[in-house]
């Protein structure tokens, strides 16, 4: 418990100095901040988690081509490397692409990309592209950056898929619906979570004795088996959008488990604190005293394991889809990206790992972000 | 008119033991057959060794715990009375601002997630008592009434010290302008020269306010200083109560004679007869039979540990001891010859 410096006892009608005040009348968000703030790994961690759901959502703009758009012409491209440079017809230096210079093996017949090093492909921003709708209601054609795609000029910075998709735009459309997939199904999980949680720790007794018997029962079956019974019978007929919830709600069911337990211990505990005896010896009813007094003094502790929670949603979301039970083409997500990813096509086209770095990046710094914050929700520590 | 606080035979036990029917076989007599009333105006002290059910009486007489047995008689202006003990907690609610509690920890008894004016307005928000306008005034004038700066309003608890987190939490306690008070412990967690600061804070502000004590402490020196009355338990049971100086200076139970004797005194002149008690305070789950002290009482005599003391009143004080009824003066004498 830090006390900080306080005034004298004796003289309790003295005025501190106005320093202090911002301490004293800090809450225990401000306090929780600025603890998370000097864990440094922490706090960039937070800005690149931050960073690629603002890069994934408006990935309409940012992508250069669409998701689902096939080029012919353009199968398995790899990479194209972005220069800075002088360009012709321009007067500053910009940044530009060289071409690529198609050629079909004389023998194998097989297709060789060869870099045309004398070109140079000036990059443009907002250029005029196909047509999206901004917040999904005011249609644009502005994007981010792209090519004289008239001209026939390409840009394909990761490269392309076997259909000759730009691998760019779909790990961006793939974070989207990956990274929506762990808020949402993380979201049921902390409804489910904190009610049934919160019901078996603050009224105890049999009620308590059932849940926790569920939460065992639903603990000990294998991850894997039931996940696969459970995308078993998602019924092939379902749009994409059908599936895309029933994953939701297939991986929240099975993830509140953890949850359930941490709020009812901390309901357990928090229910004998003096405060919340005080509250009901002032005639405050029960449901006040759980949701003013009991459930924000463990929320900062329940945001810490959520944001713990995402990157494991992620990750069963990407290897569930990986292994075909998830989702399906024509859905992006990380783990169809990855599905495309196999022994032979790596082996030629090492670019199409790219969606698996995009998901080490997202669960490394969520990671660490949710341990930062794990460590600063209990302000008043050592 | 009736006394404000009258409670009768209270019985606390907690079921220990289960059988297989779920019905319990064994109890943890906490509180055990307890009688006492608490007049208008008045400070009771309850002192007592840790574990003899001081507490618990404390949370009984609130109804923060449900008796086993017993009246728990309430009657705010002395005239209607309310069995407290046979109450559900909805009827309870409209009560509840006649009595308040201060509690021992200042540190826990404080939700960290609220401002000064937020705690100290909460009991006036819960019973819907007055528009915002006047609650914030009303907990200025509180914050004055307990010694508290006026702007300490948007402040969080962690910003005070221990005397002063239990300053707000007496001001919250007089927010519904209660009959009386419960504290626990109230200032046993406080340094001393704080002790003495908060008790002169609430002599004062009970002559103020009219205010009733139920004084629950287990420094003599403290009890002597601010209750009028006092009352002695041990393993559960009330052994003693009476006028504070009579029961200080005349105590008539052998138990509370040695707990006299073996509270520290600040007067260096003073002799100290050491002789302490042997062995230890019974199992509450397995007391004595007869009188719960006698395994441990210097008189102890024949008919102690068959025989079941009943209160006896002398000298306008109770006393629960074989010595002090008929039967036992006899046998005490037959015995000591």
């Amino acid at each position: 418990m830090t006390e900080p410096s306080i005034p004298a006892e004796d003289s309790p009608i003295e005025e501190t100095g106005k320093t202090e005040a911002g301490v004293y009348e800090a809450n225990q968000f401000k306090l929780m901040m600025r603890r998370f703030k000097k864990h440094r790994a922490a706090y960039w961690c937070g800005h690149i988690v931050l960073l690629l759901y603002i890069i994934c959502l408006s990935c309409n703009f940012i992508a250069p081509y669409d998701p689902s758009e096939i080029h012919e012409d353009w199968v398995s491209t790899p990479p194209q490397a972005l220069h800075f440079g002088k360009v012709e017809g321009y007067t500053l230096p910009r940044l530009y692409l060289h071409p690529y210079d198609l050629q079909v093996h004389p023998v194998t017949l097989r297709r060789v990309y060869k870099v045309d090093h004398e070109t140079r492909v000036p990059l443009r921003f907002f250029v005029k592209g196909r047509e999206w709708k901004w917040l999904g209601i005011i249609p644009t054609t502005r994007h981010l950056f792209g090519v004289d795609e008239e001209a026939g000029e390409t840009c394909f910075l990761l490269g392309t898929g076997g259909l000759g998709q730009d691998g760019f735009s779909r790990i961006l459309y793939g974070g989207r619906i990956s990274l929506l997939l762990g808020l949402t199904g993380v979201s049921i999980t902390f409804l489910l979570g904190i009610m049934l949680g919160g019901v078996s720790g603050y009224y105890g007794g049999i009620l308590d004795l059932g849940i926790q018997r569920i939460v065992e029962v639903l603990q000990s079956v294998p991850k894997i088996p039931i996940w696969l019974a459970m995308a078993a019978a998602i019924p092939k007929s379902w749009t994409s959008l059908q599936v895309y919830f029933a994953m939701t709600l297939i991986l929240a069911c099975i993830g509140w488990t953890g949850l359930c337990r941490v709020v009812r211990g901390k309901m357990l505990s928090l229910r004998e604190e003096d405060y919340a005896r005080a509250a009901s010896l002032a005639g405050a009813t029960e449901s006040r005293i759980i949701f003013v007094h009991l459930v924000p003094n463990f929320m900062s502790h329940i945001v810490a394991s959520l944001s713990l929670a995402v990157p494991g949603m992620i990750l069963a979301e990407t290897s569930l889809s990986f292994l075909g039970l998830g989702l399906r083409p024509p859905i992006v997500s990380w783990g169809v990206l990855l599905q495309e990813a196999t022994v032979d096509s790596i082996v030629n086209q090492p670019w199409l790992l790219l969606p698996a770095l995009a998901v080490i990046l997202t669960v490394l710094s969520m990671n660490f972000m949710g341990d930062g914050l794990r460590d600063a929700a209990d302000p008043y520590a050592d | 008119m009736k006394p404000l606080l009258h409670v009768q035979n209270l019985k606390v036990w907690f079921p220990k033991e289960h059988n297989f029917f779920g019905k319990p076989i064994s109890f943890v007599k906490a509180v055990d057959d307890v009688c006492f009333t608490l007049k208008q105006g008045e400070t009771l002290g309850i002192v007592g060794e840790s574990g003899s059910g001081k507490s618990t009486t404390a949370y009984a007489s609130l109804r923060a715990l449900t008796p086993t047995a017993g009246k728990i008689l309430l009657s705010p202006d002395g005239k209607a009375e309310y069995d407290l003990a046979k109450m559900n907690p909805n009827e309870l609610r409209p009560l509840r601002r006649h009595m308040q509690m201060v509690f021992q920890d200042p540190f826990s008894s404080l939700n960290p997630r609220m401002t000064v004016q937020q705690l100290i307005a909460e009991p006036l928000v819960v019973n819907k008592i007055g528009t915002p306008k006047e609650r914030t005034e009303k907990v200025k004038e509180l914050l004055s009434e307990v010694g508290l700066n006026q702007n300490f309003l948007t402040r969080y608890p962690h910003a005070f010290s221990g005397g002063q987190r239990q300053r707000i939490v007496i001001a919250r306690a007089l927010a519904l302008n209660p009959k009386f008070i419960v504290c626990d412990e109230a200032v046993s967690a406080l340094d001393v020269s704080v002790q003495a600061q908060i008790l002169n804070l609430m002599m004062d502000l009970k002559e103020r306010f009219n205010l009733s004590y139920l004084f629950i402490a287990h420094d003599l020196e403290v009890v002597r200083h601010i209750a009028d009355r006092v009352a002695v338990m041990y393993a559960g049971r009330l052994v003693e109560a009476g006028d504070t100086k009579q029961v200080f200076e005349n105590p008539m139970h052998p138990y509370t004679e040695s707990l006299l004797r073996a509270s520290p005194r600040a007067d260096p002149n003073r002799k100290r007869q050491r002789s302490p008690l042997r062995g230890e305070v019974p199992d509450p789950s397995n007391l004595p039979s007869g009188c719960v002290f006698h395994p441990r009482c210097p008189k102890c005599f024949a008919a102690c540990d068959k025989q079941i003391p009943v209160e006896t009143h002398k000298d306008g004080c109770i006393v629960r001891c074989l010595l002090h009824e008929k039967v036992g003066k006899n046998q005490a004498r037959a015995s000591v010859n």
